[in-house]
């Protein structure tokens, strides 16, 4: 999800517990325990520290073995094939798990060269695109010649998406998500990939019991960072000097760290790459229960606006107490949820829908073959 | 980062006319390097955009110059000193310092604040410490500045077209005691008219303790003190009496009672008489021993209750310097100013009989409760005030009895809207 | 009496429309520094305009400042801070010769906002007064998640190239360091300068005015000649790409970013933007996909969304909307007297600015909504009028020439009204921090740390602990 998403759960979680609420509050407010403090920024800190974590430190620190970095005037779609095949040789012949990182291509502050790789079960190609804008709109006319825009190349071991050799987290994952979806269809293909504005992309390739290659997309990601333990470890640090500097509820600013954290954590398993929870005791990544896709607009805004919401509640019903709960409020609790939370989420999505009905209908006569990877957390492309 | 420092790809790079002029790319592999002196992707130098560095290196060590530079300066200046006077709307937010004597010190325990106003020649300012009352007191051990006392005061002017001037201070060391008041003691016998105003303090018992009430009904405190050398009276107004500590209160009415009190001299029908200043502060009335004789405690009528009611079309200049209660609409409200620029809010009361007008100066309006300053400014609320009867230009006109007793307006409701 | 009011008001109305018109072609002020600039010359002839008519003398020069700014914007590339989410799109546009669709469309935008300001009058006086009561006694933590989430959002946009890891992240991280440094620099300097004020006492109320010229203002005009930026030849349009639907879209990322704008003290357009797009950025409802080939040498083709497209006209609306609901929603919440707020809910620089002069009162609120829509039209009018000239004379213009001589006026400006030298020193110190984020490529808005850090602080009531820690007790 992005960035903001997991920003806002944080808080809004947070703003369940009525003490934080309250020391929260201004001292000037006529509230019990009212101090002033800064404790609910905390878990906006760490509702968005995991990705954080990874973007900012994890990805430049996760050394690839092979770096594709394509030449800005003359881009060889063969050579950054057949490094890709490379790479599937030396993690059957070396028996680990080989990472190859492919660089974006820069041309100017709003320019940059597109690139895709598209994964067949045995071959790779890599497809030069148009120059685009950072909003990722590619500028007419900018293809390279038909010679030199594409290349395929054979691999010598099959490449799959999902992992065989599974821990009993995994399998308990799986299972869990094939009851509640009622069945899955298996995943045979790997998406492909395109390349493009910011920072590039890396693949890890292992070689597995079955004799076939799985295909990690961004295997440095929601590794360690998205660890239920990594959160304990850094949010002690907060209770401690919380009471070395003698605050009140000094335990306090620990456990709203690590809810931030949590809240993050939990939901990201709601995805498809899910994280590994318990770094570092149990180090391989466990699946998402893949209900949403991290990036859908749809998620992110509900989920944004039911903790918007929920936050005016909860700092009313703690504080204030114009909205609900006190002696002239208008709203019960459930009519102010109703009215302001549900309805117009329906709402929402009821207009949702109709845009991905127009879409649909526009797209009726195009045949679409698969749909890409897109990373997550960082939040889309924003022009600042 | 001209156009001739520009290396452009040779395939179609997609190069838009007049965009490439604020491009800059790598001479040697044509990747994008922006600003910076050296390529990312292939590690060459940029050396052609001198003016980039130079113009990156100012930035990065100006700004950094620049901050302890304004420190430094922060540091060294002292605040403008200016007359409360000369204070002008564009001073908003200033820091300044003013120098005068207190004139009133209040300490509301409740609200955590510390107030005085304080007047040099040219004018008076409300100073106030909001919720920093404990600060206060810790750094002046208990002795804030009290009235009589010269300061220096460093704050924040915070000046609002609806409320005029007043001074923002958060911090105790912003506030000097350049002269303490030293308030010598006189006794009773030597006190004359001609020590009216003058501030000194009196060591004496309590003669005789009588509870009243003012003309408009509001209770009262009569208070005679006697010494070796002779006797003197004092009147205590309610909020007063109410605003000395609990063992003051009940020395002062128990005659035999023994205090040393701070006093402003004054004279009523040619006959010297005493104030008591700043009754909040314990220094002001310092209980020396509690008698046990005890007086009943004068209780309190609300003045709505207690005063004749009357219809406005009844109201004449006949009235002037009288205390009745009005029931009232709201018909107009306007803000306007007195000549001397001050905010002064003018509103035309009515009921069913005739209108009135009435002026609220902005002290009065700020010392008014909140609902009340809500439904005095809006078109069609309904009130009970007590008012004193008043003349203006040969027109009856009425002045609110006591702004600051929330017991002398009832909102009844307040209206929609002008 | 009325009778009598109403020509007076309508002839201060269309004064201020002709002043905010005439003040916008000082190119990257702040609207700020326009407040105080308009103060100054009322002040000084405060006995010719009549206390009724001062605050709809305001909204309108302020209507017609967030309408009319869109030309040196667009066409000068010279921006004050506010207008950062909208500078590429525009950028790119007047770099294809669509300088004026650009400045229509963002125009056109505004002129929602003032629609969307007026229809949201019974959302401001039953709903807002609730919020604002309900946040009023939280807003420094608020402001706190603000900073926050601005700095740990700014993500890396280097590649990560290097020979060893540290080498990669430094040089991927190159941006959020220098938003790091942009942001403390100048929330220290925020911190040192409104705690003790070095400007004299009479131009207090202006203090910031050389801070936002010396971050915004003068590292525009910089970039601007060291680029040696040069429009095109510009088309002259009978129409705009943009349908109905893309004012649509644009509506809701505007109206989050305005309304946390025009709430959040020293949250600007710019921030309030980012927060905005993040928050209702809705691109991906139409995902990227892959068709069959289309062209010689492709494998499979990559389909670009239609809202791909909408994207950058998006920005440009939604920046117009957001833009008047910061600049003219801050000022009409002071006039959203309820009886929850019986002082309004102004809380933004302009409200601040503008407090000593004159108070809302009851009612004045359906003036300043007439004053909007009536300003708002006429400046739309000379925005399509206005835009068509610039379009006309921006190519023939000697571009060097005139950021120079706007250098000159501003620093004049600062001179002679924000506080001589001093003033001058002042915005040579905040120019050099306002041009990290020029050549390191991090967000311009970190310099508005100046005002969030040291309000979210003193709101807090950290205010006397952070005197004290700078010895300038």
């Amino acid at each position: 999800m992005k960035g903001l998403t997991h920003f806002v759960s944080g808080v809004a979680a947070a703003t369940f517990i009525p003490q934080v609420v309250r020391m929260s509050a201004a001292g000037r407010m006529d509230v019990t325990g009212a101090a002033s403090s800064f404790i609910i920024v905390l878990a906006g800190m760490y509702g968005i520290m995991p990705d954080t974590l990874d973007f900012k430190v994890g990805q430049f620190f996760d050394k690839p073995d092979i770096i594709v970095d394509p030449d800005p005037l003359d881009p060889d779609p063969k050579e950054m094939a057949q490094k890709f095949a490379e790479a599937v040789s030396r993690s059957a012949r070396e028996g680990r798990m080989i990472k190859i990182q492919y660089m974006p291509i820069q041309l100017g502050a709003n320019r940059w060269r597109q690139y895709l790789i598209i994964f067949g079960e045995k071959e790779v190609s890599v497809q030069i695109n148009e120059v685009v804008s950072t909003s990722q709109i590619p500028y007419q006319g900018t293809a390279p010649d038909p010679e030199k825009r594409s290349a395929t190349v054979p691999l010598s071991h099959r490449i799959k998406p999902t992992s065989c050799d599974t821990d009993t987290l995994n399998r308990l994952v799986r299972k869990t998500r094939r009851f509640l979806k009622g069945g899955e269809k298996e995943k045979t293909t790997v998406k492909p990939s395109t390349i493009d504005i910011l920072s590039g992309t890396t693949f890890g390739l292992k070689m597995e019991s079955d004799g076939d290659i799985y295909f990690d997309w961004l295997p440095w990601h929601r590794t360690w960072s998205h660890s239920y333990i990594l959160g304990l470890m850094l949010a002690a640090p907060w209770a401690l000097a919380a009471y070395l500097f003698k605050l009140d509820m000094w335990w306090m600013y620990g456990v709203v760290a690590f809810l931030g954290f949590a809240v993050h954590i939990t939901e990201d398993m709601t995805g498809h790459i899910g994280g590994s929870l318990l770094w570092p005791f149990l180090k391989p990544r466990t699946e998402g229960f893949e209900m949403f896709k991290a990036s859908d607009p749809r998620t992110n805004f509900s989920i944004i606006y039911a903790g918007f919401i929920l936050i005016v509640f909860n700092l009313d019903r703690f504080t204030t107490n114009l909205l609900t709960g006190g002696p002239e409020s208008i709203w019960s609790w459930w009519s102010f949820l109703l009215v302001f939370l549900i309805l117009p989420l329906a709402v929402y999505f009821k207009i949702a829908a109709r845009i991905l009905k127009r879409i649909k209908k526009r797209e009726a006569g195009l045949k679409f073959t698969r749909e890409e990877e897109e990373p997550d957390g960082t939040g889309d492309p924003v022009i600042d | 980062m001209t156009q001739e420092n520009i290396n452009p790809p040779k395939d179609k790079s997609g190069e838009i006319k007049g965009s490439g002029s604020y491009e800059s790319n790598c001479q040697v592999c044509g990747y994008y390097v922006g600003a910076s002196s050296v390529c990312h992707r292939c590690g060459a130098g940029t050396k052609t955009r001198t003016s980039i560095r130079t113009v990156r290196l100012v930035a990065l060590i100006g700004s950094i110059i620049g901050v302890i530079l304004l420190w430094v300066a922060a540091f060294i200046k002292q605040p403008d000193f200016i007359n409360i006077g000369d204070i002008t709307p564009t001073m908003n937010n200033a820091l300044v310092v003013i120098e005068g004597s207190v004139v009133e010190s209040i300490q509301d325990t409740e609200t955590n604040t510390f107030r005085m106003t304080v007047s040099d020649n040219t004018g008076n300012i409300r100073i106030n410490a909001f919720n920093h009352l404990e600060s206060f007191r810790r750094h002046f051990d208990g002795r804030l500045p009290s009235v009589g006392d010269t300061v220096s005061v460093t704050g924040a002017l915070n000046i609002t077209q609806a409320w005029g001037a007043a001074m923002f201070l958060s911090i105790p060391e912003r506030v000097r005691v350049i002269e303490k008041f030293e308030m010598k003691e006189i006794p009773i016998g030597d006190i004359t008219v001609g020590h009216s105003g003058q501030l000194f303090r009196i060591s004496a018992e309590v003669a005789d303790y009588e509870p009243g009430q003012t003309r408009a009904g509001d209770p009262m405190h009569r208070i005679t003190f006697r010494d070796n050398t002779g006797r003197i009276s004092m009147v205590l107004w309610d909020n007063q009496f109410q605003a000395l500590s609990e063992e003051a209160r009940k020395a002062i009415s128990r005659p035999g009672s023994r205090l040393k009190l701070a006093v402003r001299g004054s004279a009523f029908r040619d006959e010297p008489q005493i104030e008591l200043i700043d009754p909040e502060s314990p220094d002001m009335a310092e209980v020396v021993s509690i008698s046990d004789t005890e007086l009943p405690a004068p209780s309190r009528v609300s003045p709505l209750d207690r005063l004749n009611s009357m219809k406005i079309g009844d109201i004449t200049t006949a009235h002037a310097g009288r205390t009745f209660k009005i029931t009232v609409t709201v018909e107009e409200y306007e803000l306007g100013q007195t000549r001397a620029g001050d905010p002064m809010h003018r509103v035309t009361l009515g009921d069913e009989t005739d209108i009135i007008s009435m002026v609220i100066w902005a002290t009065q309006f700020d010392s008014l409760p909140g609902n009340a300053r809500g439904a005095f400014t809006t078109k069609g609320s309904k009130l009970t005030i007590a008012v004193e009867g008043g003349e203006f230009r040969g027109q009856p006109q009425v002045s609110l009895m006591d702004a600051s007793d929330p017991e002398t307006i009832k909102v009844l409701s307040v209206g929609e809207g002008r | 009496m009325i009778y009598y009011y109403i020509p007076v008001i309508t002839f201060y109305v269309l004064l201020g429309t002709l002043a905010g018109a005439i003040l916008c072609f000082i190119p990257a002020l702040h609207i700020y520094n326009v407040a105080g600039i308009a103060i100054v010359a009322w002040l000084t002839a405060r006995h010719l305009v009549p206390y009724y008519a001062v605050a709809p003398f305001f909204m309108s020069l302020v209507v017609a400042f967030s309408f009319m700014n869109t030309i040196p914007m667009t066409f000068f590339n010279t921006v004050d801070e506010s207008a950062g989410a909208t500078l590429l799109p525009s950028n790119a546009m007047v770099m294809r010769g669509r300088g004026t669709e650009a400045a229509i469309m963002s125009g056109l935008g505004t002129l929602m906002g003032a629609f969307l300001l007026i229809a949201l009058t019974p959302f401001f006086f039953y709903i807002w007064p609730y919020l604002a009561v309900i946040f009023g006694g939280h807003l420094h933590w608020i402001l706190g998640l603000v900073i926050v989430h601005y700095i740990m959002s700014e993500w890396p946009k280097g590649a990560g190239r290097g020979k060893t890891p540290f080498k990669r992240w430094a040089e991927a991280c190159r941006n959020c360091f220098a938003g790091m440094l942009t942001f403390f620099l100048a929330a220290v300097f925020g911190l040192i300068f409104l705690t003790k004020p070095i400007l004299p006492p009479e131009l207090a109320f202006q203090n910031i005015m050389p801070v936002f010229v010396g971050f915004f203002a003068v590292p525009s005009i910089i970039q601007s000649l060291l680029s040696k930026f040069k429009p095109p030849q510009q088309y002259k349009p009978k129409s705009i790409n943009a349908d109905w639907k893309d004012f649509s879209y644009g509506l809701l990322p505007g109206f989050v970013g305005g309304m946390l704008a025009a709430y959040l003290p020293a949250v600007t357009a710019g921030i309030g933007a980012m927060l905005a797009g993040h928050t209702t950025n809705h691109r991906n409802l139409d995902r990227a996909r892959f068709r069959a080939p289309l062209e010689e040498g492709e494998i499979i083709h990559l389909e670009t969304p239609e809202m791909y497209y909408r994207q950058e006209r998006n920005f440009l609306i939604a920046g117009g909307v957001g833009k008047i609901l910061y600049y003219v929603g801050a000022f009409l919440l002071l006039f959203t007297i309820t009886e929850l707020t019986p002082y309004g809910t102004g809380r933004g620089g302009l409200a601040f600015i503008l407090r000593p002069v004159f108070s809302a009162e009851p009612g004045d609120f359906f003036v300043m909504a007439s004053t909007i829509v009536f300003s708002g039209s006429i400046a739309f009018l000379m925005l399509i009028k206005g835009s068509r000239i610039a379009a006309e004379i921006s190519p023939k213009i000697n571009i060097t020439v005139m950021y120079s001589l706007v250098l000159i006026a501003l620093s004049a400006i600062v001179y002679f009204i924000a506080g001589g030298w001093i003033g001058i020193a002042i915005m040579a110190a905040t120019t050099c921090i306002g041009m990290i984020p020029v050549f390191y490529g991090c967000r311009r808005s970190h310099c508005m740390a100046v005002l969030l850090v040291p309000i979210a602080l003193n709101m807090a009531g950290y205010g006397e602990s952070i005197a004290r820690l700078l010895g300038l007790v």
